[in-house]
């Protein structure tokens, strides 16, 4: 689709174009073939997805996080860190490795926009919560952080 | 007058626990929904929500006021889902645990059931980026815009992956619809709305 449309189609589906948009767009539908399908695509999709009702009834999490929260190391706001043993061989070991690797991916590997972009998401989202200096792991075993996706050319390198 | 986010997430930041019990209070709900439609997995969903107000304490030092609050904690939430989910994909299709079932007429619950289900098979079919979007704008709430923040990517990007999942939605979906219109020997009352002719577009949000 060229006309660029995707955002005001949207806001169609969703309900959010007011009247003289409305009236436009559909003006636009009976010339563009490729934006009628669209439109009718996530029209009826949307339609389609109320019919996913979700129990939402879940116990109380205040009890659990205020346990977690008396657990964590950061508890008093000073950061700590716990590395045991190795821990601190270990993290010299990898800062090491990361500043060879990334002297040499500056010095021999061409720019690469994907790989970038990122690692740039990774930091982005990881220094904004305040986490871009922490490795830490809750009991979960979950972590921040975007996993690198292959670009395929499409717009935004989105699958 | 009750504080508002951001004057919560001050008091977080200086560690009153009691403004984190709130925030909990507050938003637990549409947290774990979001992380819930996602991974379709209460157990996850219920670490993920977890998890997301963990951070939340531990980072709320760094808060900037002039970012919305639950934009933040969805950001929050929306990379822990991302992670969550690639590490559950090891766990057997079985684990998923079952959606709401409605009380009351038995054939409405059928009814119910099984296009609920259908829908639930297609959506999980998404790419994941494609479903989180999804997720957020269908049934979050959130304006186009939002989507972005949240998810970190661009407008065009977020409209294009929008339009691609609910494309291929619909093609699922009707392809789902004939398979088991076909197995149940074309029972009407087993179809989906998807190939229904109707203007009206409900907001359900």
């Amino acid at each position: 689709m060229s006309c660029r449309r995707n955002g005001e189609i949207l806001r169609l589906v969703s309900g959010d174009q007011d009247e003289a948009a409305t009236q436009r767009l559909h003006e636009h539908f009976a010339q563009c073939t490729a934006c009628a399908a669209a439109y009718d695509d996530a029209r009826r999709a949307w339609q389609a997805l109320g019919d996913w009702r979700v129990d939402a009834a879940h116990e109380d999490m205040t009890a659990r996080v205020l346990k977690r929260v008396d657990g964590d190391p950061r508890q008093e706001r000073g950061i700590t860190y716990s590395f045991g043993r190795m821990g601190l061989l270990r993290a010299a070991a990898s800062i090491a490795l990361a500043a060879g690797l990334g002297v040499g991916a500056g010095t021999l590997l061409p720019t690469q926009r994907g790989a970038f972009a990122t690692s740039d998401a990774r930091y982005v989202v990881m220094e904004s919560l305040g986490l871009g200096d922490l490795g830490v792991e809750g009991s979960t075993g979950l972590t921040l952080g975007f996993e690198p996706e292959p670009t395929d050319g499409a717009a935004g390198g989105v699958p | 007058m009750e504080p508002s986010d951001p004057e919560l997430m001050s008091q977080l930041a200086i560690g009153d626990r009691t403004a984190l019990a709130e925030l909990v209070k507050r938003h637990q709900d549409r947290v774990f929904e979001i992380a819930y439609r996602f991974t379709r997995n209460r157990t996850l969903a219920e670490d993920v929500t977890q998890e997301a107000f963990l951070r939340l304490w531990r980072s709320a030092g760094r808060y900037q006021p002039q970012s919305q609050f639950t934009t933040w904690l969805y950001r929050v939430v929306v990379n822990l889902c991302l992670d969550a989910f690639k590490k559950s994909r090891r766990v057997s299709a079985s684990f998923l645990g079952p959606d709401r079932t409605h009380a009351g007429d038995p054939s409405t619950e059928l009814e119910h059931d099984e296009m609920c289900r259908t829908v639930r098979e297609a959506v999980a079919d998404l790419p994941d980026r494609q479903r989180m979007a999804l997720v957020l704008h269908r049934f979050s709430g959130l304006p186009l815009a939002d989507v972005s923040r949240v998810t970190g990517l661009t407008d065009s990007a977020v409209e294009s992956l929008l339009v691609r999942a609910y494309s291929t939605l619909r093609k699922k979906l009707e392809s789902l619809e004939k398979s088991r219109d076909s197995a149940a020997g074309n029972r009407p009352e087993a179809r989906l709305r998807i190939g229904g002719s109707s203007d009206v577009v409900s907001k359900e949000r």
